[in-house]
């Protein structure tokens, strides 16, 4: 809900207004007189209380001048109904008395009074406190509308991030299931990160699994990281055979180098599965290890080609590495926001220390990988995190 | 300077040590450091990395494009002192082979 006491730019502008509610005629027309000289203040004399509010909500005040007793309702109540009120409870109100007595002092402020002077106060007195509580007030407001604008261009810029990372998962490929079974658990970071992964049979025998961060976090990142996807699901990369990690590596070099891509970069795993030879081909380029847990055994395989990441310097040469799958055999495939977090006690977790956490046996499905997820959250006591999460899970079938 | 980055010259060589974490906050303004540092008449250049705490994949990039400008006018760049979690992304990216990083710095300072 809007809040009314957050006036438009051109009110904060429109200078200092006075309100003075007194029910004697005569008082009006002597603080009208002693505020005519200043032309900086804009006066306005409201002589019923029971119209007050109304006056007030119309000429929206920059400070009150709020008699104490009335007819019908006394000063003090008036001035509860003003800070009551969305549009007028922030405005300043200087209760004006005929008694200079400190409990009627002390209940004015108790009841919301901003101030309190005996009446008539001298000339300069008055001006001098108009000044004083208008400019605190019009102050405020202007703090007010430059929040409210902030928070507003903040909603806006968390919504078009929003959209750019359900933009990137929609481009994420469907769970695998059939000769070799694929799920995933990826979870967006507050502001966007670089991360996506694919997976596709090239051919009857071949099956093409990558993962990619670009390094850093934004739209730009998720913007070069969907190019680098559309390249590799669209064949659109030359020459390049899917079958060869390390050319398909070398091509993706060459594609995005960084100086032609805002200083941009990523690490990337691909490795191709052949199925006839149950071998699988990898590369890798400043990305962590995949992890080959080989059946029963809780120590994985790390399958790593050092390398610097893809687009750092002009013609890098990727090796390849090679590995023989088992049935059964599991593989994992992920970006190091899965485990780049922090302890309650600010130490970093390790890819060591995130290993034993896929070594238990999981339940099969996306609820086995969202399981790890959940326990990474808790180690780092919050569910919101700091570098996009992707986990692939790659399941080899009991029979080969 | 920033807190980032304390330099010295040793026998010739400009000798940067790296404090702190590289990461996606830090990693721009201390390559602008670095890169002013080198830009002098500086050929040889060493980066120890004793106190450097952490070095995201972002955080590469201040070794990468220290690398790249000092291999332009012919210059080598080289490491050491890297603390275990260093030392481990720096092999994955092989920057530990390319950049010649040693244990420590008197080896460094004696392989120029």
């Amino acid at each position: 809900m809007k809040d009314m006491s957050i006036l438009e730019p051109d009110e904060t502008s429109r200078g200092v207004r006075v309100l003075l509610v007194d029910d004697q005629r005569m008082v009006g027309e002597a603080v009208r007189r002693m505020v005519q000289g200043e032309d900086w203040i804009e006066f306005k004399y409201c002589q019923n209380p029971e119209e007050a509010v109304a006056v007030a909500e119309d000429f929206r005040p920059t400070v009150i001048l709020q008699d104490l007793v009335m007819p019908g309702i006394d000063g003090l109540s008036l001035v509860e109904i003003y800070k009551t009120n969305d549009i007028l409870k922030h405005v300043p109100a200087i209760v004006l008395s005929s008694q200079e007595d400190p409990v009627i002092k002390a209940e004015s402020f108790a009841r919301g009074a901003n101030d309190y002077l005996v009446k008539l106060p001298d000339r300069i007195e008055l001006v001098a406190r108009i000044r004083h509580h208008s400019e605190g007030y019009i102050h405020l407001l202007e703090r007010n509308a430059a929040f409210h604008a902030l928070a507003e261009s903040q909603r806006i810029l968390a919504a078009e991030l929003a959209e750019a990372a359900d933009y990137v998962r929609s481009l994420l490929p469907a769970p695998l299931d059939g000769k070799v079974n694929i799920r995933w658990d990826f979870e967006s970071c507050s502001s966007v990160g670089g991360d996506s992964f694919g997976y596709r049979w090239i051919d009857d025998d071949n099956l093409i699994i990558y993962v990619l961060d670009v390094c850093g976090h934004g739209v730009g990142a998720a913007l070069l990281s969907v190019s680098v996807m559309n390249a590799l699901s669209g064949n659109t990369l030359g020459e390049a055979d899917f079958r060869h990690p390390g050319e398909v590596l070398r091509r993706l070099n060459e594609v995005f180098e960084m100086e032609r891509h805002n200083n941009m970069y990523f690490t990337m795993w691909f490795g191709v599965y052949n199925r006839q030879s149950q071998q699988l081909r990898f590369a890798s380029g400043g990305h962590p290890p995949a992890l080959l847990f080989k059946d029963g055994q809780t120590d994985p395989v790390r399958l790593v080609t050092p390398a610097l990441p893809i687009g750092t310097m002009p013609g890098l040469v990727f090796k390849e590495g090679e590995v023989h799958i088992d049935a059964s055999d599991r593989l994992y495939v992920y970006s190091d926001g899965v485990y780049e977090i922090r302890y309650e006690d600010g130490h970093e977790m390790t890819l060591d220390e995130f290993i034993p956490l896929l070594s238990k046996p999981l339940d099969t499905g996306v609820d086995g990988l969202m399981s790890i997820r959940e326990t990474v959250a808790k180690i780092q006591n919050s569910e919101i995190f700091e570098d996009d999460f992707s986990l692939v899970e790659i399941r080899f079938p009991v029979c080969l | 300077m920033g807190n980032n980055i304390q330099s010295r010259q040793q026998d010739g060589i400009l000798v940067c040590s790296l404090s702190g974490r590289l990461d996606a906050v830090s990693a721009s303004e201390t390559s602008n450091e670095l890169l002013e540092l080198i830009a002098g008449n500086f050929v040889n250049v060493l980066l120890n990395l004793e106190n450097l705490e952490y070095v995201s994949s972002l955080g590469l990039r201040v070794f990468v494009q220290a690398a790249k400008q000092l291999g332009a006018k012919g210059g080598t760049l080289k490491l050491c002192s890297a603390t275990s979690p260093v030392r481990k992304v720096l092999e994955i990216s092989a920057l530990d082979t390319l950049l010649d990083l040693r244990d420590d710095e008197a080896d460094a300072l004696g392989s120029f």
